[in-house]
């Protein structure tokens, strides 16, 4: 199933071709979860009523992603690696079990979604971070999307100092020696904008042959008034790069990316999907409709991370349109879930005495 | 002494005064202090209470029961009460200047707090936190104007910068001192000592729970199922369930074989009065009360959880253990104990609140009497958990902030 899903074109399927496939992977994957993740089988009786056949995709139990947070599920018994996300500083981490089948199954699938995008030769590869990112004791969300797309760079150039500084001179060289032809830029969003855009000037770096693949939000950039759009903008104008890719992912379901395509829209692979959930009785919301994603992925099988219920909000704004042979649902993000702030009787900060 | 002092005047302004000043102030009304339910005090706070009573726009539900709680006939009963508990051939007398630090959230608990100080005869100075809802400012602008009539200058509502060293001073000016705010706030004033070691009364973190007869929750008619929703939704839901009275688990005396469809039936009723009557819970915090929930099952502590619902959600526990989870903003955690007597042994040092229904009130009085560990101040109906008692937590207020004259 999930060898014939990676297999096609990431966006090949119709929604009624994709569903029924994915569904027969879901509830493979429930039952292979439940029987080897007795934390989740636990939370399958007493949240969902116990395990049954799903009969569509929007009945397929899902986990908050938030519990990751709180305990380690894992359905292997086979030595493995803890993915930690970075999130928010101090903030707890994420921490997912990851084995050599689902990492294995984590690349191939990151290979089908960026292959079309970047082809069949590995490309020089400049990553707008540090190289301390990779070698963290615990890999953060930022250091498992830069050796991601390792996998695509011949050789990777880091742009950035351990204290997060511009190395200038190290972007030039890169660009002198490797301008002339396709290369990748990689980074998080908001680095790449204030590590690259904002510092170099207007011409100051040929950047045409380049391919700009930029994840980890908007948030930090709405805050400056940068949108999508004006970001796209700003790079065409600067440096003349047009080829650019955001994406929308997390480290509770790595590999599986949306990647921006048609009409700015995010899109899941043919192994992914997404639903939209209304607050309160989480139950599907209309398309157009937002609410609060849900992903459905086939990748995860070392953890139950299949289904997943996110913190982010958005909604479904095509299915099946077509543009560019891209089928399915497609997504716009519209920001995280609002936090509440409970009153109480505890003064919380506390209480400088005098 | 270099930060300023907002002082909050009757006519709804605020004057910044600086510290010389304000210990002048202070030090001043201590000679204005009056013998306790003095009839110029009751008449100025049930003249407060009838302006917020006849008040024709709406008001929130805790303006209104401050209202009704200081209303003139009730104001009576206290005074009443308050004599009978005197020891015979003694007179009680103000303690002096009291200094109130209510808590920055649960900002209203300090109006009942200085009403029974005001009452006893003190002269007050109170700290307000800076941000105040636009009815607690009404109030207090009642208040402030009903003293500025009276000509009455013992009374103070103020504001100064918490990293200042304004608490310290005030301190070493009062008499008494009453601080909530939880264990950290005790921690930052135990060791700031007022004018002769003077009295502290301190409000620490308290946990509190609910205690149900299963069999008379299985009995009850629709209505009444309703009825008892209604009160829980008030113990749980006003305060975000965060007061220190408000009830976190629900101990059902019975088992789950037998009374645990009458329990769910009576918190999906709980779950559509909260639904109906609040607005729902922040999506981030109806998730975070989901995570809760499902690692609870994972833990392998709760067999049934139930998470659908914009307001409550609700996890059933497998064994009969304490449950210390407080996440707050309608999040309970339901365990079946075989009796009464049994909740008696669960109980912890932190407790305050026991919140019951359905059982007779000499079991309830038993079960209070044979706890003899510390802990639990205060066995109420459901219904009544955040309704300010003038004997809170462990103390009888106006006995704490009088003393007692001898007069043989």
């Amino acid at each position: 199933m999930f060898d014939r899903l990676l297999d096609a074109a990431p966006y090949s399927l119709r929604q009624t071709e994709k569903e029924p496939l994915l569904l027969t992977g879901l509830n493979e994957l429930m039952r292979f979860h439940t029987e080897r993740c007795p934390d989740y089988a636990r939370i399958i009786n007493a949240a969902w009523g116990g395990l049954r056949p799903y009969r569509a995709i929007e009945d397929v139990p899902f986990l908050p992603v938030g519990l990751f947070k709180e305990m380690e599920l894992s359905s292997t018994a086979v030595s493995s690696i803890v993915l930690q996300s970075s999130g928010t500083t101090g903030q707890v981490p994420s921490r997912i079990i990851v084995d050599p089948e689902t990492a294995t199954r984590q690349s191939r699938a990151l290979i089908a979604t960026f292959r079309p995008i970047l082809g069949e030769s590995r490309l020089p590869f400049l990553a707008i971070d540090t190289k301390d990112v990779i070698s963290a004791a615990s890999l953060t969300a930022r250091g498992a999307g830069v050796l991601g797309m390792m996998k695509f760079g011949a050789k990777a150039t880091f742009a950035l100092s351990a204290a997060l500084e511009t190395d200038r001179q190290a972007i030039r060289k890169f660009v002198d020696a490797n301008g002339s032809k396709p290369f990748l830029i990689f980074g998080f969003t908001f680095l790449v904008w204030t590590k690259l855009y904002e510092q170099f000037g207007d011409g100051e770096l040929d950047l045409s042959n380049a391919v700009l693949i930029h994840s980890g939000g908007w948030k930090k950039l709405e805050a400056q008034k940068v949108s999508n759009a004006t970001f796209r903008e700003a790079f065409r104008a600067r440096f003349n790069l047009t080829r650019i890719y955001n994406f929308y992912g997390f480290v509770e379901q790595i590999g599986s990316m949306f990647v921006e395509g048609p009409e700015g829209l995010l899109y899941p692979p043919n192994f992914t999907d997404v639903i939209v959930r209304r607050p309160g009785s989480w139950e599907a919301a209309e398309p157009g409709e937002e609410g609060v994603l849900q992903v459905v992925s086939l990748l995860p099988r070392s953890y139950p991370g299949h289904s997943v219920l996110t913190e982010d909000r958005g909604a479904i704004l095509a299915i099946d349109k077509g543009i560019d042979n891209h089928f399915g649902k497609a997504i716009t993000i519209a920001g995280r879930v609002a936090k509440a702030e409970l009153r109480g009787c505890s003064d919380v900060i506390a209480a400088s005495a005098a | 002494m270099s930060a300023l002092t907002t002082v909050f005047e009757a006519d709804g302004g605020e004057r910044q005064i600086d510290g010389v000043t304000l210990l002048e102030r202070l030090e001043a009304c201590r000679s204005l202090l009056v013998a306790p339910f003095a009839t110029e005090r009751i008449d100025l706070i049930a003249a407060v209470s009838e302006a917020i009573l006849k008040r024709k726009a709406p008001v929130s539900s805790f303006a209104k029961h401050f209202g009704f709680w200081i209303r003139h006939a009730a104001l009576l009963r206290l005074q009443q009460d308050f004599g009978r508990r005197h020891p015979a051939q003694t007179l009680a007398r103000p303690r002096g200047l009291v200094f109130h630090l209510p808590p920055k959230n649960v900002e209203t608990v300090f109006l009942y707090s200085w009403v029974l100080s005001f009452l006893a005869g003190n002269a007050n100075v109170v700290r307000l936190p800076r941000e105040i809802s636009a009815d607690m400012r009404w109030i207090c602008e009642l208040i402030l104007a009903a003293l500025g009539n009276a000509a009455d200058r013992s009374q103070w509502l103020i504001h100064y910068p918490s990293d200042s060293d304004l608490g310290r001073t005030i301190s070493a000016a009062a008499d008494a001192r009453v601080v909530w705010g939880g264990d950290a706030k005790i921690k930052a004033f135990e060791t700031i000592p007022l004018r002769n070691g003077g009295k502290s009364i301190w409000f620490g973190d308290r946990f509190s729970l609910c205690v149900l007869d299963g069999e008379t929750v299985a009995a009850l008619s629709e209505t009444e199922r309703g009825e008892l929703a209604h009160r829980l939704f008030n113990d749980i839901f006003i305060f975000d369930q965060m007061a220190c009275s408000s009830p976190h688990v629900l101990y059902v005396v019975g088992d789950a074989d037998r009374h645990l469809a009458g329990i769910k039936t009576l918190l999906q009723a709980l779950g559509a009065a909260a639904a109906d009557k609040g607005e729902a819970s922040a999506t981030g915090h109806q998730i975070a009360k989901m995570v809760q929930a499902f690692a609870s099952a994972a833990g392998g502590l709760s067999s049934e959880v139930t998470w659908r619902n914009a307001m409550l959600t609700s996890a059933i526990a497998l064994g009969e253990d304490r449950s210390e989870q407080r996440v707050g903003g309608g999040f309970l955690n339901v365990v079946f104990v075989p009796s009464l007597a049994a909740v008696s042994g669960l109980l912890r040092e932190h407790d305050q609140t026991v919140t019951h229904f359905g059982f007779p009130a000499d079991a309830i009085r038993d079960v209070a009497a044979s706890n003899t560990a510390l802990g639990v101040s205060r066995w109420t109906a459901v219904g009544s958990a955040l309704d300010f008692d003038a004997v809170w937590d462990g103390y009888d207020l106006l006995f704490e902030l009088t003393r007692l004259v001898r007069v043989t």
